[in-house]
């Protein structure tokens, strides 16, 4: 009987110490995960998401090119062109090829302490003329706690990873502006194209600014060929790189400032 | 402990309180059957292949006397970059959901306009329309094909999934959002990139400027 107290009493002590304890360490190891402040304190790093992966192909395009395969390489030519270029550190949430799921990589973006989000794809289209890269950056559309007299009930761990992007909104637009600006110097079709937003579901989880590239359009037969050359690979990725000194340099004195009007009209 | 007397008068008042159960039991079990009719009728994957007929073919007043209503359907641009609008008539059925079904597979089915591009894969087929008028929701069940068949990238998918849910909120004001379902379930993408888990509301901003 006596035992069993003791026990007791120990479990009791465990339980009340995590109870009082727990949260603080929680929220004191999750703090600064997500801190992009324009503080130079530590290495920035650059998140670089090669889409698709494993079993999950992506587009392919007419002579049998999988996305998933072009954008690796990309991820990998980029992350060189980032170090070289801006001394910037890059990670890839795929090294290789194999399946990831969506909210795993922003997971590994949040707990690499990123400082962007890059989603790298070749997608498909319609039809095979469709030229030139696009940028997304998370635009939510969905039902977020506000609708709670939904009758969509989900757990809130859920709810809370949907709603990590939501303070980047604007940041993650502006990021997509700059991309996209730089990347249609690259295109004489894609002259005046502007960045989409888009409730992507690989953006929801990064707590920094994020955006989504879709560099080219994998069933058009040229792109095709275009996509599978390294040398075409870098072109993009110095196009990707300036655009990231854009942002950096057009946020770097103002973060946190509010966005401009337009920006605020267009998300 | 209790008195014997007690007892007997608990047993009595059983009595009347097992024909109270039984009834009681009834109704459940019927109200239970009675839901799960419903329900399989609604959401139940058809297993044996029967699709349901894709333009239910009631027998409804189809002269050109049968009242008729104008429907705008989103279709893709020819440079993929936004969505501009095609009118069709469809029949006035009473049942909005009705309407709604008529109207999504005239979507699927493509425009008619030669500057205009199908946004819906090829084998694209519709299964069921549910609204849920006193929420505002629209539960579109499409078949695998929408998956299967998509061309892929974010854009085409956007296209894909604003291209319904524009048509639908555009047309049938009571809808304010649209769950897309994939075989009576609902799925995170189509193609990996736009999150359909959940409802969706219309974006304007797809739609071609001026």
């Amino acid at each position: 009987m006596v035992r069993s107290g003791r026990i007791l009493v120990a479990l009791w002590v465990v339980w009340a110490a995590t109870c009082t304890w727990g949260p603080w360490l929680v929220g004191s190891f999750s703090e600064g995960a997500g801190e992009t402040g324009g503080s130079e304190k530590e290495e920035t790093v650059i998140v670089i998401d090669p889409g698709h992966g494993g079993e999950d192909e992506g587009a392919r395009g007419p002579a049998g090119t999988l996305e998933k395969a072009v954008t690796l390489e990309a991820a990998r030519v980029l992350a060189t062109v980032l170090q070289e270029r801006l001394g910037l550190k890059a990670i890839l949430t795929r090294t290789a090829d194999y399946a990831l799921p969506l909210e795993k990589r922003a997971a590994l973006g949040n707990t690499s302490r990123g400082a962007l989000f890059l989603s790298l794809h070749a997608g498909g289209a319609y039809s095979p003329q469709t030229l030139a890269s696009r940028v997304f950056s998370l635009k939510p559309l969905l039902d977020l706690p506000a609708d709670a007299g939904s009758p969509w009930t989900e757990d809130a761990r859920r709810r809370r990873w949907d709603t990590l992007q939501s303070p980047f909104v604007l940041t993650s637009r502006r990021l997509a502006e700059a991309l996209q600006a730089s990347l249609n110097a690259l295109f004489p079709s894609g002259q005046g194209r502007e960045a989409k937003g888009a409730p992507l579901a690989v953006l929801m989880g990064a707590r920094m600014p994020a955006a989504l590239v879709e560099l080219g359009c994998l069933v058009n037969p040229e792109e095709e060929k275009r996509l599978a050359s390294p040398d075409y690979l870098k072109e993009l990725a110095e196009a990707l790189a300036g655009g990231i000194q854009a942002y950096r340099a057009e946020t770097a004195g103002s973060i946190g400032s509010s966005g401009r009007a337009e920006v605020e009209e267009k998300g | 402990m209790r008195a014997l007397g007690s007892e007997r008068e608990d047993q009595e008042q059983g009595g009347a309180g097992r024909g109270f159960g039984i009834a009681l039991a009834a109704a459940v079990v019927a109200l239970v059957a009675v839901a799960s009719f419903l329900l399989s009728h609604r959401w139940d994957k058809r297993e044996d292949g029967l699709v349901p007929p894709v333009s239910a073919p009631e027998a409804p007043p189809a002269g050109e006397g049968a009242p008729k209503r104008e429907v705008q359907l989103f279709f893709a641009t020819p440079d993929e970059e936004s969505l501009a609008a095609e009118s069709r008539e469809i029949l006035l059925s009473d049942d909005l959901a009705e309407q709604a079904r008529t109207t999504i597979e005239e979507l699927i089915r493509g425009p008619l306009s030669a500057n205009l591009l199908a946004t819906m894969p090829p084998g694209t087929a519709l299964r069921e329309v549910f609204l849920d008028l006193a929420e505002g929701y629209a539960y579109v069940d499409l078949n695998q094909d929408v998956m299967r068949n998509h061309p892929g990238g974010s854009q085409a998918e956007a296209l894909t999934v604003f291209s319904l849910v524009n048509t639908l909120t555009h047309n049938f004001h009571q809808v304010r959002r649209v769950q897309i379902l994939i075989e009576g379930r609902e799925a995170e993408t189509l193609a990996g990139h736009i999150l359909i888990q959940r409802p969706l509301s219309a974006d304007p901003s797809w739609l071609k400027r001026g």
